[in-house]
C-alpha cells in the first residue's frame, strides 16, 4: 500500500487537479485497450465483517484482499465516521460504495489503484451562520437597496441606507450574490467569513440587461429585434411635465419634437420618420400593456406623470412591434410603470422648482417703430405718385401725420414680450416602495403646475399611481395598477395662441408704433395705426382668454397571472382607460381673437360653450405562455393570445349665445342654448402567437403572427394578417471569435422582416361608412329638419400596410466599455389611407381611401462609451439617424396631391418626390426696369416693380403651373448626444439633440409679414423695396402698388428656409449631499438644470422644431411648416431627489 | 386544479370567438347610413329638404359675385386696409381678372354639383321604393327641379359641364368628362318638363318656400329665353300668369322680411333670423362699408373693420341709369353718411336717401344695396330671405318673349305693368329694336343687384359692348388695378372650370382663355 503525502492548500489543490487530468486522460487511454483485461481484474471478489471500524482499517483490509492501491490525503480521513460493512464476494466498486455512503468522499478507480478524495457536494453539518457587510460603489458611497441572495438559495436580503447588510445563511460553503441596478452583479464565495463587504462595479453596457418587449421581457443579449430601451432614472433630471420631452435626442431612429411651447402638450414623436399622408403616424403607447388612445386630438401620454415611469422601451422594426401590428405602423412605446423592489419600505421624495422664460435670439426679425413708420413713409409718398392717394383725414395728397416724421420713433413696443412674461413651474412627488413575501405596492402621488410663458396659460396635474401585486400562493399572482389623474388645462388647449392670425402671430404683427397703454394706465384697444389692418391689442385678448379643460382620467389594469405546468403560464388581464374631459369656454366682448376686429365688442358677440367628452376603452387580453429547454442548449418559448378592444367616446356640447353682459363667463347665463350630443365608438378583436427559440443563446430564432379585426373598415376587408421573422447569431459566442478577437466582448448579428398596419385615420371611427346627416330648412317660416348624404363610403376600405425590413448588429468592445448598435431598415407602406379628393362634379369632396405606396429607409446608430473609469467617470451616448422616403405610387393614376390653391399649404405628395415636399414659385427677384418687365414672363397682375416668378412652362405667363418642387422638409440626419459625468458626490448631464438637412416653409407669417399692402408690421428686410426705376431696392423686394403685391406673398422660394439646428435640450448638474445619520432623511440630492438651453440656427422664426410637423395632428400633408407655435421657453430649474426614513 | 384553470381559458376563447361578428359591426349610433335610408316616404321628404340648403352656398356670395359685380352695375369699394387674399379673389372677380384659382368661383361649382348629387341620390332611388304616388310625384317633380336649377346655373357660368345625372356609387364614378351645352340644356328641359306633369297644378299662397309648378313653368321659359327659343318660352311664361302670382303695390314690400314668398315671389331662398337654428342671412353686412360700429346703419351693433364689407357697391353708372321719378331707386340705392377716423377707418353718422345726395363738406356718403336692409334682432344675423326669381321677371320675359317674335305690341301691356308699379309712365314703344332697348333697361332697374344683369347681358349678346364701354370709364380712376378689364372678350364670358377640377380629373379640359 502507497500512501502520498500531499501539500496544503493551493498547492494540494493544484496538485490534485494536475493528478485528476492526468487520471482522466490515463483512463480514457487506458479504457479501450484495455476492456478485456478490465474484466479479469475486477472480477476479484471481497469479503468484509466488520463492526464499528475505522475507514482506514476497512481501506487496509480490501488493499489486503485485491492489491489495489489506494491514494488520499491523511486529512480527509480524519473525521470520518467508523464503518460497519458485512459483504461476501462482492465487487470492489460496490464495497467502496458501500463504505463511502453518507460520507464526503468519493473514489475513482484507476487500473489498480483507487484515488479518494474529499466530495463537497454531500454536507456534512446544516450549520446557519450570519453574515455582515457593507456595500458601496467603487467610491466608496454606500449604495442602499442593493439585494443579497444565497446561490441557489432561498435566502435574501438587503442593504440599508448606509449600504449595510445581515443575512443568515445556511452553511459556510457556497456563495453570495449582490444584485443592483446599473451596477454589475457580483459572486462572492463566504469561505468561513462572517463579514463581506464589497464594491459594485457600475454597468457600462447595456448589453446584459432585460428588456421588455411585447407581452413579456427578453434578456437584451437575445432580442433579434430593433429595440431600444431607456430607464427612466437617466433623464430623471429634466423638468418636465410630459415624458416625450425627456425622450428627445435619447434614441436612434426616433424622433422627438416639440411643436409648440403650449404647457403640457405638442410633443410629436416619431419612429423611422414614419409618416401617412393623413392616417396618423403617431406611435402607439402601451403603458404596462394597455394601448393609450388619443380623446379627441388630445395626445394621451400628457396625462402621465413621468415621475410613474421605470423605462422605456421603443419597438422599431416589424419583429418588435409585431404583436401590436394592428398599430405598430409607427413603432411602438411601451412604458413600464415603478413596480416595488424588494428590500427595505421605501419612501422618496423628488421636486422641483423652474423658471420658464423666452429666448429672445430667436425671434423673427421684424420691424422696429422707426423702420415701420419709415416704410409707411415711403408707402404713402408712392401711393401719391402712383395712386393720386388723398389722405382722407386731410383731403390733401400727404403722408398721413403718424408716418411723416419716422425719426421721432425709437423701437417701440415690443408686442411679442407684451403677451409672454417668465413664468413658474414646480412639481411634487412622493414616491412609497413596499414590497413583503405575499405583497407589493408601489406608489406615486404628483403635483405639476407648469405656468405658460404665454400671459394666461396654464397646465395643472394632479395624479397618483398605486401598483400593487398580491401573490397569495407560489405560482399565482394578482394585480391591480390604478392611476387617476386630474389635469386643468387654461386656455392651452383650443386657445388662440398657436397659429394663424392668433396671439403670437398677432402680436408679430402689431404695430411697434403704438403702445398697449394709454398714459393713464388704461388700456389701448387697437395696436395698429393709421391705415393698418384694425388688430385688437393682442395683450388685452390673452389676458381675457378664458378656456379651461378640466380632464378627469383614469388607467386601470388589473391582472391574473397563473402557473398552470411547469413553464406554462396563462395571464389574463383587463385594462380599462377612462376620461371625462370637460372644456368651459367663454368668449367676452374682448377675447375674441384672430383678425377680429378691435375690443370691445357687442354684448352680442359675448359666447359660451360647455363640452364633454366621456371616453371609456377597454381592452382584455389573454395570454398563453409556454417555456422549455430542451436538451439543455435548444430555448423555447411560445406565446399566444387573444385580445378584444372597444373604445366608446360620448360627447355633450351645449352653446350659449345672447348674453346681457359678461359678468357671469358660463353657459347657464346665456338667454338662448342650444346643444348637441353624440356617441362615437371603435372595436378592435385580435388573435396572435409568437414562437422563439435559441440555441445555446448563440443562434436566435422568433418568428410571429398577428391577425386583427377593425371596425373601422369596410365590411369585407375587415380583417388584416401581420406575420413577421426575424433571427440572430451572437457571433461572440462562438470560439473561434473568443480566440481570434478576445476585445470583441459582444457581437450579435440580427435581421428580421415583417408585416405591421395602421388603422388610426382621420380621427374618424367610421371611415369606411356612407352616413347621412342631419340638415335644416325654413319652409313656411319655421324650421323643418332634413338630411343630407354628408361622407361617401367605401366597403372596400381596408387597413394600411406596411413591410419592413431590418438588418442590424450590436457590438461591445473591451469587455462592452464600448457598445455600438447599428441598423438598417426598408420599410415600404402600401394601401394609404387618405381621404382622397374627388371631382366636384361627384357632389363629393372626398371619399376614404387606399391609395399608395411610399417607401422608407435609413440607418441608425448609436454609440455608447465609457470615456473614463475609476474617480471621474464620463460616459457618452449618441446617436444619428439618416432617414429617407419616397412617394411610388399614388392612387390608380399616379396624380399627385397638391396644394388645391396656390395660398393653402405648401407640401404635394407627388410620385418620385419625398413625402410632404414643398410646392411653390421660384422667385427671381423683381421686374427692376420697363425692359426688364417688357422682356420677361409675366402674371395677370404683373407691372414694373412687381414681383418676377419663374416661367418654368415656358408659355410667356406665369400661372399657377408654373410651381414647381422648392423644398424638402425631411431631414438629412437627426442626431443626439448625452454626456454624463461624475465625480464623487457631483454629477453631471448635457442633452443635445439636432437635425440637419431639412428646410422649413414659413407661408403663414411669410404671407403677413411680406404684405407689402401696408397692413402689418412686417419683416424688416422689406424695408428696401422697390420704389422706381432709379430707386429699385435691394432687388429681392418688389414694390407697394395696389394689385400687384400678393403674389409676392403666395407660397414660393422667398418664404422656404433652412431648418438645421442644434439644441441644447438639457443640462444638468446634481450633488448628493452628505448626510450624517440623519433619522428621516436617508439620501439628499440636489441638482440645477437648464432646458432649452440654447438653439443654434440659421433658421429665423421662433422654432426650427417646428420643421417636424405644423398645427394639430400629424400628416405628410403639414409636414415642415412653420405655424407660427407659442413659443418654446428656456426653462432653469432647482430639483431636489430625497430618500426619506 | 389544473383542469379547471385550462377550462376557463378555453371558455374565454369560446366566447371571444363567437361574439366575434357582431363585436366588430358598429355602425354610428348617433347618425343614419345610406344603408338604412331611403326606404320610406318620410324618408325621401327628408332628403328633400336636405338638397335646398345648397341653395345658400350658392346664394353666399358667388350668386351676387358672378351675376352682379360681374356686370356693369356694381363694383367694390376699395377696402385699403384688409388685402386678405380671400378679398382680393372677390375684387378679382369684379376687375375681371380671372384666375382659375380663384377659390371663391369655385364655391359656386362645388354649391351646384352638391346639390345636384343630394338631387340625385333622391332620383335614383324613388321609384323603386314603393311609397305613395303623390309624395313620389311630389319629392321627384321637387328634386328634378333643383337640379334643373343648378345645372341651368353651371351651363351659364361655365358652358357644359359634367353631366353628373346619377349616384357616384364608386369613387371611378366620380371621372367624368365634360358635356356639351345642348347636352346639359336637354338635360334641363327633361327634368322641368317632366316636373311640371308631377308638381301640383298650383301653387298654394301663402307659398311655404318649396319649389312649385310656377318655379318649374319659370325656370324653363328662363332656358328657352336662352336658347332664344321665344314661342316656347312664351307658352311658358303664359302658364306662369295663369298661376295665381301679382305684384305687390310697392316694389321695396317685395323684399320685405315680413312680406316674404309673397303674391309676387315665384322662388327665393329661405333665411330666418335668430341664431339658434342656424338660419339667419348675411348679405347686408358684404354690403356696407367696413366701420366699428354698424348701428347707424342695421340698428345693431355689430364691428365689421376686419371682415369683407363694401362690396357689391351700386355704381354711378346704374344710379343714372334710373329715370327721374322712379320708385325703385330709393327702395334699391341707400346712403351712408360719414366721416373718416384717425386710423383711416370710416365710421357711420346717418343714413340719407340716394335722391339728390351730395355729400356736406368734411362728409362723405357712401353707397349701398338698401334692398336687402331690414332690421334684425341679432347683430350680423338678418332675416333677409334671397330672391331668384320674381313674377315681374316673368312678366319682362313674356313683354321681351312676344317682341323678339315681332309682336311688339303685345308685349307692351306686361312690360307696364312693370313701369306703372314703379310710378312710371307707360311706354308706347312698338318698333322692336327700340322696344329691345327699353326692355332691357327695365330689367337692369327692375331685377338691379338680384344678380339677373350678368346672365342679361350674356342672352342678349350685350356683355362685351357694354362691359367695354363700362371699363374705359371705370378705368380713368387710378385706384382701379391696371390689369382690370383688360380682358372683356368672347372666351371670358365664361368662367374657368376650378383649377383643382382639372388637377383632379385628367379628362376634364379648361375653358378657352384660361
Amino acid at each position: 500500500m502507497i500512501f502520498f503525502k500531499l501539500c496544503r492548500d493551493k498547492e494540494k489543490r493544484l496538485i490534485t487537479q494536475q493528478i485528476r487530468l492526468v487520471m482522466k486522460l490515463t483512463f480514457v487511454l487506458l479504457i479501450a485497450s484495455l476492456l478485456q483485461a478490465r474484466a479479469a481484474t475486477f472480477a476479484q471478489q471481497i469479503s468484509l465483517n466488520e463492526n464499528n471500524v475505522s475507514l482506514r482499517k476497512v481501506l487496509n483490509d480490501i488493499h489486503k484482499q485485491t492489491g489495489y492501491d489506494f491514494i488520499f490525503d491523511h486529512d480527509i480521513l480524519k473525521d470520518i465516521q467508523n464503518v460497519t460493512i458485512h459483504v461476501k464476494n462482492a465487487a470492489i466498486g460496490d464495497v467502496l460504495s458501500l463504505c463511502f455512503k453518507d460520507k464526503p468522499l468519493k473514489f475513482h478507480i484507476l487500473e489498480r489503484s483507487i484515488v479518494i478524495e474529499y466530495d463537497p457536494v454531500t454536507p456534512v453539518v446544516v450549520q446557519d451562520i450570519i453574515i455582515k457587510g457593507r456595500v458601496t460603489d467603487p467610491n466608496g458611497t454606500p449604495l442602499q437597496g442593493v439585494t443579497i441572495g444565497l446561490k441557489g438559495g432561498q435566502v435574501s436580503s438587503v442593504t440599508d441606507a448606509n449600504g449595510e447588510y445581515t443575512i443568515t445563511v445556511p452553511g459556510r460553503n457556497g456563495a453570495l450574490i449582490f444584485s443592483y441596478v446599473g451596477y454589475e452583479t457580483k459572486e462572492v464565495k463566504i469561505n468561513d467569513q462572517s463579514n463581506i463587504s464589497i464594491r459594485l462595479a457600475v454597468k457600462n453596457n447595456a448589453l446584459s440587461e432585460v428588456v421588455i418587449v411585447s407581452y413579456g421581457v427578453q434578456s437584451r443579449a437575445n432580442v433579434t429585434g430593433a429595440i431600444s430601451q431607456l430607464s427612466a432614472s437617466k433623464v430623471k433630471d429634466q423638468p418636465v411635465g410630459q415624458f416625450a420631452q425627456q425622450l428627445q435626442g435619447q434614441f436612434a431612429g426616433v424622433q422627438a419634437n416639440i411643436n409648440t411651447g403650449k404647457p403640457g402638450q405638442g410633443m410629436e414623436i416619431q419612429i423611422r420618420g414614419a409618416v401617412s399622408i393623413n392616417a396618423g403616424n403617431y406611435p402607439l403607447v402601451v403603458v404596462d400593456g394597455q394601448p393609450l388612445s388619443p380623446i379627441g386630438n388630445q395626445n394621451p401620454i400628457n396625462y402621465i406623470n413621468p415621475n410613474e415611469i421605470e423605462s422605456f422601451t421603443i419597438l422599431k422594426d416589424a419583429s418588435a412591434s409585431a404583436l401590436y401590428g394592428s398599430r405598430a405602423a409607427s413603432g411602438v412605446i411601451l412604458i413600464t410603470t415603478k413596480q416595488a423592489r424588494a428590500g427595505k419600505t421605501q419612501i422618496s421624495y423628488d421636486g422641483f422648482y423652474a423658471q420658464a422664460s423666452l429666448d429672445r435670439s430667436h425671434v423673427p426679425p421684424m420691424m422696429n417703430a422707426r423702420q415701420l413708420a419709415t416704410f409707411m413713409n415711403q408707402f404713402f409718398q408712392d401711393k401719391i405718385k402712383y395712386e393720386g392717394y388723398i389722405n382722407p383725414q386731410t383731403g390733401t395728397a400727404t403722408v398721413p401725420a403718424e408716418y411723416a416724421n419716422p425719426d421721432q420713433y425709437g423701437k417701440g413696443t415690443d408686442w411679442l414680450g407684451q403677451v409672454t412674461r417668465s413664468a413658474p413651474t414646480q412639481s411634487h412627488n412622493i414616491s412609497i416602495s413596499d414590497y413583503r413575501e405575499r405583497s407589493s405596492t408601489s406608489i406615486v402621488a404628483g403635483y405639476f403646475k407648469q405656468q405658460g410663458v404665454v400671459i394666461n396659460t396654464g397646465y395643472e396635474r394632479y395624479s397618483i399611481r398605486a401598483n400593487t401585486e398580491f401573490r397569495p400562493v407560489d405560482g399565482l399572482k394578482l394585480g391591480f395598477n390604478l392611476a387617476p389623474s386630474y389635469t386643468v388645462d387654461n386656455n392651452s388647449i383650443g386657445s388662440p395662441t398657436d397659429g394663424s392670425r392668433q396671439i403670437v402671430m398677432g402680436a408679430l404683427l402689431s404695430s411697434p408704433i403704438t403702445r398697449p397703454y394709454n398714459p393713464d394706465g388704461s388700456p389701448v384697444n387697437q395696436a395698429s395705426g393709421f391705415f393698418l389692418l384694425a388688430l385688437p391689442n393682442y395683450r388685452l385678448i390673452a389676458e381675457n382668454q378664458n378656456n379651461k379643460v378640466r380632464t378627469g382620467r383614469m388607467l386601470g389594469n388589473s391582472y391574473l397571472q397563473v402557473d398552470l405546468l411547469k413553464g406554462l403560464t396563462f395571464k389574463t388581464s383587463f385594462n380599462i382607460d377612462m376620461a371625462q374631459a370637460a372644456t368651459n369656454a367663454f368668449t367676452n366682448q374682448i377675447a375674441a381673437a384672430g383678425f377680429n376686429a378691435p375690443p370691445p365688442r357687442p354684448v352680442s358677440a359675448i359666447t359660451g360653450y360647455y363640452n364633454t367628452d366621456n371616453y371609456i376603452s377597454w381592452v382584455n387580453e389573454n395570454v398563453l405562455t409556454y417555456k422549455k429547454t430542451i436538451a439543455r442548449d435548444h430555448h423555447l418559448e411560445a406565446l399566444a393570445g387573444y385580445s378584444a378592444q372597444k373604445l366608446s367616446e360620448y360627447t355633450n356640447r351645449s352653446n350659449g349665445v345672447t348674453y346681457s353682459d359678461a359678468s357671469i363667463p358660463y353657459v347657464s347665463a346665456a338667454t338662448t342654448t342650444t346643444g348637441t350630443s353624440a356617441l362615437t365608438q371603435w372595436s378592435l378583436l385580435s388573435s396572435f402567437g409568437r414562437l422563439d427559440y435559441n440555441y445555446r443563446e448563440k443562434y436566435l430564432f422568433e418568428t410571429s403572427i398577428r391577425s386583427d379585426g377593425s371596425s373601422k373598415f369596410g365590411s369585407n376587408k375587415q380583417y388584416g394578417v401581420f406575420p413577421t421573422v426575424s433571427a440572430g447569431w451572437v457571433v461572440s459566442k462562438e470560439r473561434f471569435i473568443q480566440r481570434m478577437l478576445p476585445s470583441i466582448s459582444f457581437l450579435k448579428i440580427r435581421g428580421s422582416y415583417g408585416l405591421t398596419g395602421n388603422n388610426n385615420f382621420n380621427s374618424s371611427n367610421y371611415p369606411a361608412a356612407s352616413l347621412i346627416g342631419n340638415t335644416t330648412y325654413v319652409l313656411n317660416g319655421a324650421l323643418v329638419s332634413g338630411r343630407t348624404v354628408s361622407q361617401l363610403g367605401n366597403a372596400d376600405l381596408t387597413w394600411e400596410k406596411n413591410k419592413q425590413f431590418d438588418i442590424g448588429f450590436d457590438i461591445g468592445l473591451f469587455n462592452n466599455r464600448i457598445s455600438l448598435t447599428y441598423d438598417y431598415y426598408n420599410k415600404i407602406t402600401d394601401g394609404l389611407l387618405y381621404g382622397i379628393n374627388l371631382p366636384a362634379s361627384s357632389g363629393f369632396g372626398s371619399v376614404n381611401s387606399n391609395i399608395g405606396t411610399f417607401k422608407f429607409w435609413g440607418h441608425e446608430l448609436t454609440l455608447n462609451t465609457a470615456n473614463t473609469t475609476g474617480a471621474f467617470k464620463w460616459n457618452t451616448s449618441f446617436n444619428i439617424t439618416f432617414n429617407r422616403n419616397l412617394i411610388q405610387k399614388l392612387g390608380t393614376q399616379n396624380l399627385p396631391i397638391l396644394p388645391l390653391n396656390a395660398y393653402s399649404w405648401p407640401n404635394i405628395q407627388m410620385v418620385g418626390q419625398p413625402v410632404g415636399a414643398f410646392y411653390g414659385y421660384v422667385n427671381q427677384g423683381v421686374y427692376m426696369t420697363t425692359a426688364d418687365f417688357n422682356a420677361s414672363p409675366k402674371d395677370v397682375t404683373s407691372t414694373v416693380g412687381s414681383v418676377k416668378m419663374k416661367d418654368l412652362t415656358k408659355d410667356g405667363k406665369i400661372t399657377t403651373d408654373d410651381r414647381t418642387i422648392i423644398g424638402n422638409p425631411n431631414p438629412k440626419f437627426i442626431y443626439g448626444m448625452t454626456n454624463s459625468f461624475a465625480y464623487k458626490r457631483w454629477d453631471m448631464n448635457i442633452v443635445i439633440a439636432g437635425s440637419y438637412g431639412g428646410q422649413i416653409a414659413d407661408p403663414l407669417l411669410g404671407g403677413d409679414a411680406n404684405n407689402l399692402d401696408g397692413a402689418f408690421n412686417i419683416y424688416a428686410s422689406n424695408l428696401h423695396h422697390w420704389r422706381s426705376q432709379s430707386d429699385p431696392g435691394d432687388g429681392k423686394t418688389p414694390r407697394t402698388l395696389a394689385g400687384t403685391t400678393a403674389l409676392y406673398r403666395t407660397f414660393n422660394t422667398h418664404s422656404v428656409h433652412p431648418g438645421s439646428y442644434l439644441t441644447c435640450k438639457n443640462i444638468a448638474i446634481g450633488y448628493n449631499i452628505p448626510l450624517h445619520s440623519n433619522k428621516y432623511i436617508s439620501k439628499l440630492r440636489a441638482y440645477v438644470s437648464v432646458q432649452q438651453a440654447f438653439v443654434i440656427t440659421k433658421y429665423q422664426g421662433l422654432s426650427p422644431e417646428t420643421n417636424n410637423q405644423g398645427t394639430s395632428g400629424i400628416t405628410g400633408l403639414v409636414v415642415g411648416v412653420d405655424a407660427v407655435q407659442y413659443p418654446i421657453a428656456r426653462t432653469i430649474s432647482f430639483g431636489l431627489n430625497m430618500g426619506l426614513f | 386544479m389544473k383542469h379547471r384553470y385550462l377550462f376557463s381559458i378555453l371558455l374565454v376563447a369560446l366566447c371571444a370567438v363567437s361574439c366575434q361578428k357582431s363585436f366588430l359591426q358598429l355602425n354610428p349610433p348617433t347618425q343614419l347610413n345610406t344603408a338604412t335610408f331611403y326606404k320610406t316616404a318620410n324618408d325621401f321628404q327628408q332628403a328633400l329638404i336636405g338638397v335646398y340648403p345648397w341653395l345658400r352656398n350658392w346664394a353666399l356670395p358667388t350668386s351676387w359675385l358672378m351675376g352682379e359685380s360681374r356686370s356693369d352695375n356694381t363694383r367694390y369699394d376699395f377696402n385699403t386696409q384688409n388685402r386678405a387674399v380671400a378679398i382680393l379673389e372677390r375684387e378679382n372677380v369684379d376687375d375681371w381678372v380671372d384666375d382659375a384659382n380663384n377659390s371663391t368661383t369655385k364655391t359656386k361649382y362645388v354649391a351646384d354639383y352638391a346639390g345636384i348629387e343630394r338631387a340625385n341620390m333622391i332620383l335614383d332611388q324613388i321609384e323603386a321604393a314603393g311609397i305613395d304616388s303623390l309624395t313620389r310625384n311630389n319629392v321627384t317633380g321637387e328634386a328634378e327641379v333643383l337640379r334643373a336649377f343648378f345645372y341651368f346655373d353651371l351651363v351659364q357660368f361655365y358652358g357644359g359641364v359634367p353631366l353628373n345625372l346619377h349616384t357616384v356609387a364608386s369613387p371611378a364614378q366620380a371621372f367624368l368628362t365634360r358635356a356639351s351645352v345642348a347636352d346639359v340644356y336637354a338635360a334641363i328641359i327633361a327634368d322641368l318638363k317632366d316636373a311640371i306633369t308631377r308638381l301640383p297644378q298650383k301653387p298654394t299662397f301663402p307659398q311655404s318656400g318649396r319649389v312649385t309648378i310656377g318655379t318649374a313653368e319659370m325656370l324653363l321659359a328662363n332656358v328657352y329665353m336662352v336658347q332664344k327659343n321665344y314661342a316656347q318660352a312664351q307658352e311658358a311664361l303664359e302658364a306662369v300668369t295663369k298661376l295665381g302670382y301679382s305684384l305687390n303695390a310697392s316694389y321695396a314690400n317685395a323684399f320685405s322680411t315680413t312680406n316674404k314668398n309673397s303674391a309676387e315671389s315665384i322662388f327665393e331662398v329661405q333665411y330666418q333670423q335668430g341664431s339658434a337654428n342656424g338660419q339667419y342671412s348675411y348679405f347686408i353686412y358684404d354690403f356696407i362699408p367696413p366701420m366699428a360700429s354698424t348701428t347707424v346703419v342695421t340698428g345693431t351693433n355689430t364691428n365689421t373693420l376686419s371682415a369683407s364689407g363694401g362690396q357689391n357697391v351700386p355704381t354711378l353708372d346704374l344710379i343714372n341709369a334710373y329715370e327721374s321719378g322712379d320708385a325703385r331707386l330709393d327702395a334699391t340705392v341707400g346712403m351712408i353718411e360719414g366721416h373718416t377716423d384717425a386710423n383711416g377707418n370710416f365710421v357711420a353718422e346717418s343714413l340719407k336717401s340716394i335722391v339728390g345726395y351730395t355729400a356736406p363738406p368734411g362728409k362723405v356718403g357712401r353707397r349701398f344695396a338698401k334692398k336687402y336692409l331690414h332690421p334684425s334682432a341679432t347683430p350680423g344675423q338678418t332675416d333677409d330671405n334671397w330672391p331668384i326669381y320674381r313674377y315681374s321677371d316673368a312678366l319682362l320675359m313674356l313683354a321681351e318673349s312676344l317682341n323678339e317674335q315681332g309682336k311688339p305690341a303685345d308685349a307692351l301691356p306686361y312690360l307696364n305693368q312693370v313701369r306703372s308699379r314703379a310710378g312710371l309712365t307707360a311706354s308706347v314703344e312698338t318698333d322692336q329694336t327700340a322696344l329691345r332697348a327699353v326692355i332691357a333697361h327695365e330689367r337692369r332697374i327692375e331685377f338691379a343687384l338680384e344678380n339677373k344683369r350678368w346672365t342679361d347681358l350674356l342672352r342678349t349678346g350685350q356683355a362685351i359692348p357694354v362691359m367695354t364701354a363700362f371699363a374705359a370709364v371705370i378705368k380713368q380712376d387710378p385706384r382701379v388695378p391696371a390689369n382690370a378689364y383688360s380682358k372683356i372678350d368672347q372666351d371670358h364670358l365664361l368662367f374657368p372650370i376650378p383649377a383643382s377640377e382639372i388637377q383632379l380629373n385628367p379628362l376634364i379640359k379648361q375653358n378657352t382663355g384660361y
